[in-house]
């Protein structure tokens, strides 16, 4: 009862460790030395590019839905102009990097982890190391940095067309008026709240990425080990990304805003 | 002077003891092998002499450098003078044969372009397998496989190289090729080699001194002549593939 309590503890405190060592040895690869540019074009465009048509359809329907759900409460007080004001900030600084992250981690993190598990039991890893090659410079930084320019500029997509596909439900189909609509977005909307979106998905960026590299570095041996890696990678990334939205929606509102 | 030194080497995975005080040598330019039963440890050995495990207990000396002491980036530099071939040649599988082997070469960005190209075909007619640069390794048996990661391991010109089972899971010609394609390898470019391998036409054929490593330990160490020629009874069997006949029993 004893062991199994022990090792019930000292397994997550284990892959906690070793998430912190690989976290330090990205840092340690990045400043010093630069990556090769094809590595990062190559990342930049299967995380970011490809998965436009995602994030693009994401955006819309979350940005339509919002629109539906707030015009049908705030018609109820007369309020049905102040609707794309709201979807404007909860996409800004909430719904769109939250959602745009949870897209991409579910489509390249767990393409990241099932690529570098395979690596991993097919002793691919073990060859770049006997080629003087560290993993971490080849493999993980490459992707974490493409991973952490693309996120921001995959959210600002999902934000834009969000907006567009709710000015488009809000104007044509619930018959919002155009101009006081658009006024009151652009009044309510704050510059902080599009700066906290992006800071956001910059972080989920480099949480996606870290965690999916992990765990496809140390997945454990055969198709299993493989299949349970990518499944994992795609569980804590999410989680962990929910999670550190709280902290970080408290932190930066308080931060850009002031404590009141 | 021994170019590998392996002193007191113990490496445990959970509850099994896996290496149990190894110790040996291996001079610089002689052709080593490490037999052993499946499962014994031998690749886990192997490994731990490039720095790709490090030991529980115990020191792996390669050229004066200890590798117990080092990280994995100071261990980098040291696997600058190892080549290693894998059991299942481990070729990068998104890349071609080319860049496969001229893999280091192109991230050290040393050489121009058409010259990586000259050592990435020389090496290649080396090993055989002249012409087959732009093939994938999905497109390739596994004979020829074994024959690019083998030049992948050469192409940098390393002073010692280790082959994890270079025959196992190929069929006898084949094997042949590849026991020929070592011992010549050993020959002209005077390499150091280690072959860790239960074929024992391959330790007949491509290496000068064998290491038995049963149960953790080296049991019996000497030429291959003398191993043929063992009547321990351990040796014995293993060199002439005999089941014990209390295994068979059970």
């Amino acid at each position: 009862m004893k062991a199994e309590t022990k090792s019930w503890l000292r397994h997550p405190l284990e892959g906690l460790g070793r998430y912190a060592l690989l976290c330090m040895e990205i840092l340690r690869s990045l400043l010093g030395q630069r990556p090769r540019l094809p590595d990062l074009v190559y990342q930049l465009y299967f995380i970011g590019v490809k998965s436009q048509s995602v994030v693009l359809v994401t955006g819309a329907f979350t940005g339509m839905v919002l629109c539906a759900q707030t015009f049908f409460q705030f018609h109820k007080v007369a309020m049905d102009t102040a609707t794309l004001a709201v979807v404007s900030v909860s996409l800004g600084s909430e719904l769109g990097p939250v959602l745009t992250s949870l897209m991409v981690a579910g489509r390249v993190g767990a393409a990241m982890a099932a690529e570098l598990g395979t690596m991993r039991v097919t002793e691919q890893i073990d060859a770049l190391r006997t080629l003087a090659t560290h993993p971490v410079d080849y493999l993980v930084v490459p992707r974490v940095l493409a991973t952490v320019i693309a996120l921001p500029l995959l959210t600002a997509e999902a934000i834009c067309i969000g907006i567009l596909a709710a000015y488009v439900v809000g104007v044509f189909l619930l018959g919002i008026d155009p101009a006081y609509s658009w006024h009151n977005m652009l009044r309510y909307t704050d510059w902080r709240d599009i700066l906290i979106g992006f800071m956001k998905a910059t972080i989920f960026g480099a949480v996606v990425a870290t965690v999916s590299c992990y765990k496809g570095m140390n997945c454990r041996q055969g198709a299993e080990g493989v299949g349970r890696a990518t499944t994992e990678a795609m569980v804590y990334a999410s989680i962990t990304i929910l999670m550190s939205n709280f902290f970080l929606t408290m932190f930066l509102n308080r931060l850009f805003y002031g404590l009141d | 002077m021994a170019w590998i030194e392996v002193q007191n080497l113990r490496k445990r995975f959970g509850a099994q003891a896996v290496l149990d005080g190894v110790n040996f040598r291996v001079e610089s330019g002689e052709a080593l092998a490490i037999i052993g039963r499946s499962g014994c440890g031998k690749s886990v050995l192997l490994k731990h002499l490039i720095g790709l495990l490090q030991p529980d207990t115990g020191s792996v000396q390669v050229d004066g450098e200890n590798l117990a002491r080092m990280n994995e980036r100071a261990l980098l530099q040291v696997r600058r003078k190892f080549g290693m071939l894998f059991q299942s040649a481990a070729l990068f599988d998104s890349l071609s044969v080319a860049e496969n082997v001229g893999f280091v070469l192109l991230r050290e960005r040393k050489l121009s372009p058409p010259e990586i190209a000259h050592r990435v075909a020389e090496v290649l007619e080396l090993v055989e397998l002249g012409g087959t640069e732009g093939q994938m390794p999905a497109e390739l048996s596994g004979g020829m496989k074994k024959r690019v990661g083998l030049a992948r391991a050469l192409i940098y010109r390393p002073q010692i190289v280790l082959y994890d089972e270079p025959t196992t899971g190929l069929d006898p010609v084949v094997s042949d090729s590849i026991d020929q394609l070592i011992a010549r390898v050993c020959a002209q470019l005077k390499v150091t080699s280690v072959v860790v391998t239960h074929d024992m036409r391959t330790v007949r054929r491509v290496t000068q001194r064998v290491l038995l490593l049963h149960q953790g330990r080296i049991y019996a160490s000497g030429t291959p002549v003398e191993f043929f020629a063992s009547a321990d009874p351990l040796v014995n069997r293993f060199v002439h593939g005999i089941a014990d006949p209390k295994e068979v029993a059970l």
